[in-house]
């Protein structure tokens, strides 16, 4: 009787010691998702200090606070500062989660909107409005190399072109049971497509309208940086972060294959196609308010597989946040690093996230 | 009857790869599922887990059909463990085995469910390897964290997908004493096997599947030199060994 429960005592005291050791790691995966949020919080303060006119720290955060020190600071910070600022941390975001999601649902490291041909499609849609529509031609300015005198058109038509991929994509699920792989190809074949198409318009284009489409495929969070756009981007991105994390259970069971998922009850099919629906819509959403920010999609997912592992549960929120840090730093950067000449975000985003996620390969986490 | 499969037929595109299944598993028992490759073993178990859907018939579990109860319903009745996995992202040992509490829960594993996970990584003595990635596994060690993963789901019914391909023997008979060991709790257990002196150890029940059709049905005595010659083309011979009957290949019948 006394060995019996000694036995006992020792097995609770075995379990114990492993729930102790896994509760450990699974904190350190939410100390990482709380760092994260402080580090982008005062990111963002800090972001909000740097531009043309001279804001402090403590001038910015009293603004936020309902306190401004000057009307001329609360309109800078309000109107100008703030919507950029959060363009930034909504598209990083958005790109970010979608991107692991899409990496999910097609079982491949590559997934992106790359891969997907919503990225092609999408600056197709954007020439197609500025030759075809007449959307985008007007002056240069110094500050600002193209305005388009027509964003909005640009913007809907980028957004419909972005749709009629994803359409076929899904129809291809739907209707043919498309695997991963088939929706993978079609979309590399989609977007060879359009990059042709965009390519035929190029040829045919003026210079100013040529100037115009090319700037377009520059990704830059100013040119969504007004209140509506700001809002309508962060109502669907938050959307999906809520829509995905709530399935991130489902989604780490369908990584381990299609099969082990149905056997625990996972309907594949189902998730598959819900979760490419809306990962596209917002994707397209945001990279026709934006235009196109490469890498952010890609390469977010496996910089936080990296380092907190592939635990979707912790992926979806991690990836939302090293998004909106990596495209609030380069948007940061892009601004000030030749002020007052503004860099497109988009080169900036390659530029510093390549070395991070190298250098994450050479000293993060071996996985492949 | 725990598991009652009437008329099934299953056929990919055109091609019948099931025929007129007729079947009937009682509670706790250990059927072992052998034939040639080829031979409709993997779709069956795949029919009865609802992962392929028949082209007729039924399947009962319980004596409800596995169409009317769900997914989570089927995932809660049956676990399966799949004769080959890969995962598109690495993932821990824990993590795996906690995806099993999934037909269970909603979006998020309980504290009890935490609980059930760490017994089972006792009973298999995976406690070590508990946070280590999946990839990072030799073969045996995966495959026990598979079975893990369905021991964990709680079902009433364990299919295993030729559970000992890859591993040693020493492995192999682990994996099978240790499955043999969830029968004494009631848990019914229906196995595809290559290897017919492990099957013939182990199983209480055997069905020998030829060309999509059950050939021979019945306890160890089924696998006799007459029938593994119709059905393997391979003559062979019965010896004694201290644990029974061996079967000792001797030749292919051309």
């Amino acid at each position: 009787m006394g060995t019996a429960l000694k036995e006992k005592q020792e097995k609770d005291l075995q379990h114990e010691d492993l729930l102790h050791r896994y509760r450990n790691f699974s904190a350190r995966r939410v100390l990482f998702i709380i760092l994260g949020v402080l580090i982008l919080f005062v990111l963002a303060a800090f972001s909000l200090t740097l531009g043309p006119a001279d804001v402090t720290i403590a001038e910015a955060v009293n603004t936020l606070l309902g306190m401004p020190p000057s009307g001329t600071v609360d309109r800078i910070i309000w109107n100008i500062r703030v919507p950029r600022v959060l363009t930034a941390i909504v598209a990083g975001a958005g790109l970010a989660v979608t991107g692991a999601a899409m990496q999910s649902i097609l079982r491949n490291p590559l997934g992106s909107p790359y891969t997907l041909g919503i990225s092609q499609s999408a600056a197709f849609g954007a020439a197609f409005a500025v030759i075809i529509l007449g959307a985008g031609t007007t002056q240069s300015t110094a500050s600002d190399a193209v305005i388009f005198n027509n964003p909005y058109i640009i913007s809907i038509s980028a957004f419909i072109f972005s749709l009629i991929t994803t359409g076929i994509i899904l129809l291809f699920v739907r209707y043919k049971n498309a695997s991963p792989a088939t929706m993978l190809l079609t979309g590399v074949a989609l977007g060879s497509l359009f990059t042709a198409g965009y390519t035929a318009m190029q040829y045919f284009a003026s210079d100013v309208q040529l100037a115009s489409i090319v700037f377009w495929t520059f990704g830059d969070v100013a040119r969504a940086s007004l209140w509506p756009e700001v809002v309508i981007m962060t109502l669907a991105v938050l959307l999906a972060f809520a829509y995905f994390f709530y399935k991130s259970w489902d989604y780490e069971v369908m990584d381990s294959g299609d099969e082990s998922a149905k056997s625990l009850g996972v309907d594949v099919n189902r998730l598959r196609l819900h979760g490419m629906l809306l990962s596209s819509l917002v994707t397209a959403l945001i990279i026709s308010f934006v235009g196109i920010i490469g890498f952010v999609g890609l390469v977010v997912p496996h910089i936080v597989r990296r380092i907190i592992g592939g635990n979707e549960r912790y992926l979806i929120p991690s990836s939302c946040i090293v998004g909106a840090i990596l495209l609030l730093a380069s948007d940061t950067v892009a601004r000030t690093i030749i002020s007052p000449i503004v860099l497109p975000v988009g080169i900036l985003t390659s530029f510093l996230g390549a070395p991070l996620f190298i250098f994450l390969v050479i000293k993060g986490r071996d996985f492949w | 009857m725990k598991l009652e499969i009437a008329g099934m037929d299953f056929a990919y595109d055109r091609k019948l790869v099931l025929k007129n299944v007729n079947l009937k598993v009682k509670e706790g028992e250990f059927l072992t599922i052998i034939g040639p490759n080829a031979s409709g073993k993997t779709t069956l178990l795949k029919c009865i887990n609802n992962i392929l859907k028949p082209k007729k018939g039924t399947i009962k579990v319980d004596g409800n059909d596995i169409n009317h109860i769900g997914m989570d319903g089927v995932a809660r009745k049956i676990g399966y463990v799949p004769q080959m996995s890969n995962r598109a992202f690495p993932t821990t040992v824990f993590d795996t085995v906690l995806m099993g509490r999934r037909p269970h829960g909603n979006w998020k594993p309980s504290d009890s469910d935490y609980r059930l996970v760490s017994e089972y990584m006792e009973k298999l003595d995976l406690q070590d390897i508990a946070l280590r990635e999946i990839g990072e596994l030799s073969g045996g060690q995966r495959q026990k964290v598979m079975i893990a993963r369905a021991l964990v789901q709680e079902p009433d019914i364990l299919l295993l997908d030729e559970p000992t391909s890859s591993l040693d023997l020493k492995h192999q008979l682990e994996v099978m004493e240790m499955v043999d060991k969830q029968t004494e709790n009631g848990l019914t257990v229906v196995m595809t096997m290559h290897d017919l002196n492990l099957a013939l150890r182990f199983s209480e029940k055997i069905i020998m599947l030829r060309q999509g059709k059950i050939f021979a049905y019945g306890g160890a005595e089924v696998l006799d030199p007459v029938n593994i010659e119709k059905v393997f083309g391979v003559k062979v011979s019965m010896a004694h060994g201290s644990c029974g009957p061996v079967i000792v290949p001797e030749s292919c019948v051309i």
